[in-house]
């Protein structure tokens, strides 16, 4: 079976610091105003966060989100000059910039808003899991940084991976699973 | 997805095309379940490419063929698709349900696909048969030009529209002495507003492209080593070591309309792409559809149509409904300049401008009344992007607001994504009164 690179997040461990997303800001040099890593609050804003519940029942919840590397990518599909594809090897959705045209189809055609666009270069741009942290064989730089240990990554096909086992042993979920993308960032239950 | 668990299905879908187009129905119909055999069959001996850098990028030769490819090998192999290259398709027979290729193989069919795309048209005229008279449309045209190319040092290009366009820019980068001759008084006069025609001629000036407006060809002649005179039908003459032609396409259509399927302008097809046939769909270049947005039916010549109506086709085959309800766009890269345009400008009455020329970053409204109907924008993606999302929408967009640059399209009500789980995480606090209310306290 081929390899399927994914993030599993531990919901119950994230506390919101949005340290992965200056990471990845640094990492892949991404400037003021776009993101290639959010962290949505229980309301999905990344800014004002606002716990759910009536005091003193309160909670929160943190969402780090990124591109999910869909097995079946609608952004793929959308894109008219073939930008986005599926690297076979690994399962990583890429982006080539020198193909894209700017029409921005991709942003519209994505379950999980994880597409942005470059203004300055006319160019779409998302995360890549860092590809060029793990030709090297560095971890993605959200999940070195991260201080409660959150964010995983791996090779879900190989059982004895820490993601592959995680998802063995927890209780997980994705988002807009009935979009049917198949996404590859899965949740483990806050 | 990983491998090839299809064709479950005592089932077989045909696709006659080597575009865009071909490559999206079977992508889309694999994605969205259908289970039959696929057979792709297609004239030219390549996958199907992206033809739009043929008068771009792979013209001077900066990338090769495999840069071209829309869906790479694997893909077809992963889809278990059964490609026939370099053969053509020569009858369908819609009784007996099947298509006959050039090698006399009969491939039948439970369903047809045809993206046949265009040809280019070429010169009706004397000379027009010569050695080093090139259009592009192929892999194959390209190839060959650019074996010329490389002993070229002038080139004559016949047509004002985009492929003359590009040509010219990449041609007169190269260091070639670039002459264009253009039938009308302006530029891409189906697509653009004289202000933006006289923008992009002031660009091509400026890059040392001589252009000639209003440019009647009446004969080409031979000269020595090769060379093209190409004589206007004023008397004047206009020499280059290579001849490049850009007038047009031309629909092809000949193979469905022998089999009786109807076609006028194209092969008519409805918003699903279904031909008159139940079990022949077609999309792309060659068909005449319905736009529900701009109530016109169009045949467009746009990679956006053969992606989105390829994926309507796709969609349709598989059983599913995917209308193709979108505002055509297309682009086109010249020098540093990308123009974008979205929606059919047909019928405007005025033209609204944001920003400065001056600056090369500006666009160009075209209103009738108070309804948008198209927008041209060079180096502006944000405001290509957003208005596209804008007529697709159909939000209204005063004039007054789409003139002030100050006004940001991105705010106006556009769908975004949600993003949640289909089924959320019960709450920390509801967690702990199931605990109460099972006594686990």
């Amino acid at each position: 079976m081929n390899k399927q690179l994914a993030f599993v997040i531990d919901m119950k461990r994230c506390i919101g610091c949005d340290t992965c997303v200056i990471a990845c800001k640094v990492e892949n040099d991404v400037e003021s105003g776009r993101f290639r890593l959010k962290v949505l609050d229980s309301n999905r804003d990344p800014i004002f966060e606002k716990p759910q519940g009536v005091f003193p029942n309160l909670s929160q919840q943190w969402l780090p989100t990124m591109c999910h590397h869909c097995v079946d990518a609608p952004c793929i599909s959308a894109c008219p000059t073939n930008t986005l594809w599926r690297r076979d090897e690994d399962g990583l959705v890429m982006l080539d910039e020198d193909k894209c045209i700017g029409c921005q189809r991709c942003g519209e055609a994505c379950p999980y808003d994880a597409l942005s666009f470059d203004a300055e270069h006319g160019t779409a741009d998302k995360c890549t899991a860092c590809a060029h942290r793990l030709e090297v064989n560095e971890a993605p730089s959200c999940q070195v940084v991260c201080p409660t240990r959150a964010i995983h990554f791996g090779d879900i096909h190989d059982p004895g991976s820490k993601v592959a086992q995680l998802l063995a042993t927890r209780e997980h979920k994705v988002l807009a699973e009935s979009r049917g993308a198949k996404p590859q960032i899965y949740y483990l239950e806050p | 997805m990983e491998s090839s668990g299809w064709q479950t299905r005592d089932e077989r879908l045909v696709v006659i095309g080597g575009g865009q187009a071909a490559a999206q129905i079977i992508d889309e119909a694999r994605r969205r379940g259908y289970e039959g055999g696929i057979t792709l069959v297609s004239e030219e001996a390549v996958l199907p490419y992206q033809r739009p850098p043929l008068s771009k990028q792979y013209l001077t030769g900066l990338h090769d063929q495999d840069w071209l490819l829309y869906r790479h090998r694997s893909f077809y192999e992963r889809y278990a698709v059964d490609v026939r290259l370099g053969r053509r398709a020569t009858a369908i027979d819609r009784a007996a349900q099947s298509v006959t290729l050039d090698d006399r193989t009969v491939l039948p069919y439970d369903k047809l696909a045809i993206a046949t795309g265009t040809r280019s048209r070429l010169l009706d005229l004397p000379g027009a048969d010569l050695p080093n008279i090139f259009s592009i449309r192929t892999l194959d045209d390209v190839d060959r030009l650019r074996v010329r190319l490389a002993e070229s040092r002038s080139a004559v290009i016949i047509g004002g529209g985009f492929i003359g366009l590009e040509t010219a820019a990449m041609l007169v980068q190269s260091g070639l002495d670039v002459t264009l001759l253009a039938a009308s008084d302006r530029l891409i006069p189906k697509l653009v507003d004289g202000e933006m025609a006289g923008f992009l001629l002031d660009q091509h000036l400026m890059h040392g492209v001589s252009i000639v407006l209003r440019a009647e060809v009446a004969e080409l002649r031979p000269l020595a080593d090769g060379a093209v005179v190409v004589k206007l039908a004023d008397g004047r003459v206009f020499a280059g070591d290579m001849v490049l032609v850009g007038i047009g396409a031309i629909p092809n259509v000949e193979l469905a309309q022998a089999a009786g399927v109807e076609c006028d302008n194209g092969i008519v097809v409805d918003e699903l792409a279904r031909t008159n046939d139940p079990n022949i769909v077609a999309a792309g270049d060659c068909t005449n559809h319905p736009n529900p947005l701009t109530g016109k039916r169009l045949r467009l010549e746009t990679v956006h149509n053969a992606v989105e109506q390829g994926r309507t086709a796709g969609a349709t085959i598989a059983g599913h409904e995917l209308p193709y309800i979108q505002s055509p766009w297309v682009w086109s890269d010249q020098y540093k300049l990308r123009l974008q345009s979205v929606g059919v400008s047909e019928g405007y009455d005025r033209t609204v401008l944001r920003g400065k020329p001056a600056d090369g970053r500006f666009s160009l409204f075209y209103y009738r009344g108070e309804d948008l109907l198209a927008v041209n924008c060079i180096n502006q993606p944000l405001v290509f992007g957003a208005v596209r999302r804008i007529l697709n929408e159909r939000i209204p967009l005063h004039p007054d607001e789409a003139a002030d640059p100050g006004f940001d399209l991105t705010r106006l009500p556009l769908p975004t994504a949600t993003l949640d789980f289909d089924i959320p995480w019960p709450s920390k606090f509801e967690k702990e009164q199931t605990l109460v209310e099972w006594g686990f306290e």
